[in-house]
């Protein structure tokens, strides 16, 4: 087995990164970029049962410490365009995985079984989305209804169910929630509630207010989570938050994660941050002895 | 590199330029990259929105751009007064720098570019500069020539300079010189009409396209040119004609 190669709920992966949803991902000329960058597998936008708009501008600004705050709004064009999305991935020879949103365990079905018929290889579903009403981490930091939407999902679909969870103060518990309500695997962390405010204006910077902070700073709570997370179920987790090089990749693994989604850092270094990260972590596994990726999952937790 | 961070800027001057543009000066509170020509800017106006602007100049650390109203926050843009405040981040796009003589063609506001290319290219840029009248054109002529930018002016109703399209006059012009690259920006119509024009003559065309912009630094998405893996905000906003064609059918009603 190469050494870099990883799986995800039984769907093969020829290398341990893949983008983040919201990176792109709601058109198909996008699956071919991410290809390019070398990602292994496609994430979709969210996708809810009607096409949004989302908040208005500004969505997005870039905070001092590689960081990015948004509050893109979960704008996203609707089911119609899961099969293009899906066959475009399919053509590039990768695995596809469609990011869910919805209000309720009905949306959530509906989106996810289209997506199951238009041939993707997993669902993710957003329970974590910290700037959307009704959305995300509403849904997410309510055990009850993580129990209801994933058990909804997961008692109709027969291809694997990811959970993103955002950070809220019963992890464990959510997380435990979303494995025994059929989740096959967790990813974990979103983007964390924030704010920026404009010093001379006197206004926060996003036209919504309220934003999702991503990239460096966040990245410390992302490795906490993971190891929090694996050390009390050995799940299996995607670990996602403030992945810039192979050195900040290795430790989301370390704390157990099987694979890395990457956000912020294909905006601010660009696509060629994949394979610099790829390129890391093979030297480090050689450097350090790892045959392969599966002997560092969780390696430091104990 | 991306350039995301909101820097507030103070507006030092509202200049009219035409019946329906005006010129604004832009003075960031912090320090700014200095734009590339064909680069642009993402305005924002607290209340309102934020929408992408052509650096149409750039002077001491100051930001020129040309705004004509046509919506909410374009409208109190140039509404705005002196001492008034906007945000800006930026700027994003890749710089168009072209050797060499280079013939622009511009419709209405899409000369915002060319007036700082003018400032860049001195007389080695020659614009083509179309409007529906005189009232349009204004002082977008001086604008140009005050750098030694040769300009050359077609009005629809022939109220002032040549009478015609842009397209036309510029297949005019083609037909005498030969610069060594064609750069236009304006309604997708027009740059559909000249495209046409030029790929029957050979000539290759690059194009400076107008899509919705929001986040400008390559992770929303809204940006994407149709059919090809191009953004915008990141390797645009000048493309080759060819790549463009899908968007400028659209944005043009064509499918």
């Amino acid at each position: 087995m190469p050494p870099l190669e990883t799986t995800v709920t039984g769907i093969k992966l020829r290398n341990p990164l893949m983008n983040a949803s919201g990176i792109l991902g709601s058109r198909p000329e996008h699956v071919k970029r991410l290809v390019q960058a070398g990602i292994s597998a496609f994430v979709s936008k969210s996708i809810t049962p009607e096409p949004r708009e989302g908040h208005p501008t500004p969505i997005i600004v870039e905070l001092p410490g590689e960081a990015l705050l948004n509050s893109v709004g979960l704008a996203n064009p609707g089911p119609a365009a899961i099969p293009g999305l899906v066959d475009a991935a399919r053509r590039a020879g990768i695995p596809v995985i469609i990011s869910v949103a919805g209000t309720q365990p009905r949306d959530f079905l509906y989106v996810a079984e289209a997506a199951e018929k238009a041939g993707a290889s997993a669902v993710e579903l957003n329970l974590s989305c910290p700037h959307a009403e009704g959305y995300g981490l509403e849904i997410g930091m309510d055990p009850s209804a993580v129990r209801r939407v994933v058990g909804e999902v997961s008692s109709v679909l027969s291809i694997p169910i990811w959970a993103k969870l955002g950070v809220v103060d019963r992890l464990i518990h959510v997380a435990g929630t979303a494995l025994d309500a059929g989740a096959g695997a967790l990813v974990l962390i979103n983007t964390l509630r924030a704010m920026a405010i404009d010093v001379y204006t006197r206004r926060p910077v996003l036209g919504h207010g309220v934003g999702g902070l991503s990239g460096r700073p966040i990245h410390p709570v992302a490795v906490r989570a993971v190891y929090e997370v694996y050390r009390e179920y050995g799940a299996e987790i995607v670990g996602v938050g403030g992945v810039f090089d192979w050195k900040t990749a290795a430790e989301l693994i370390l704390a157990g994660a099987r694979a890395i989604q990457l956000g912020t850092s294909l905006v601010l270094r660009g696509e060629r941050v994949v394979a610099e990260i790829l390129e890391g972590l093979e030297r480090y596994m050689s450097e350090t002895g790892a045959r392969g990726l599966a002997e560092l999952v969780g390696a430091a937790v104990r | 590199m991306v350039r995301g961070s909101m820097i507030a800027a103070r507006v030092l001057e509202n200049v009219t330029v035409s019946e329906t543009m005006r010129l604004l000066v832009l003075e960031p509170m912090e320090p700014m990259d200095t734009p590339g020509p064909m680069q642009f800017y993402m305005v924002w106006l607290p209340g309102l929105e934020e929408v992408p602007m052509s650096a149409a100049g750039y002077e001491d650390g100051r930001i020129h751009i040309l705004v004509k109203p046509r919506g909410p926050t374009t409208r109190t843009l140039a509404g705005s007064r002196p001492g008034s405040l906007v945000g800006l981040r930026g700027p994003f796009g890749r710089p168009f720098q072209p050797r060499g003589r280079v013939l622009g063609i511009a419709g209405g506001s899409g000369v915002a570019p060319f007036i700082y290319m003018a400032r860049l290219l001195g007389p080695r840029l020659t614009v083509v500069y179309g409007a529906r009248a005189a009232s349009e054109v204004g002082s977008v002529p001086r604008l140009l020539e005050a750098h030694g930018a040769h300009v050359l002016v077609a009005t629809e109703d022939g109220s002032v300079g040549y009478r015609g399209t842009s397209v036309d006059l510029a297949l005019e012009v083609l037909g005498s010189e030969g610069p060594d690259h064609v750069v236009a920006a304006g309604p997708p119509a027009m740059l559909l009409a000249l495209g046409r024009a030029l790929e029957a003559l050979g000539v290759e065309l690059w194009v400076s396209v107008e899509t919705m912009v929001k986040c400008g630094v390559g992770a929303c998405g809204s940006c994407t040119l149709p059919g090809t893996p191009f953004l915008l905000c990141l390797e645009g906003p000048v493309f080759r004609y060819r790549d463009t064609l899908g968007w400028l059918r659209e944005a043009a009603g064509e499918v």
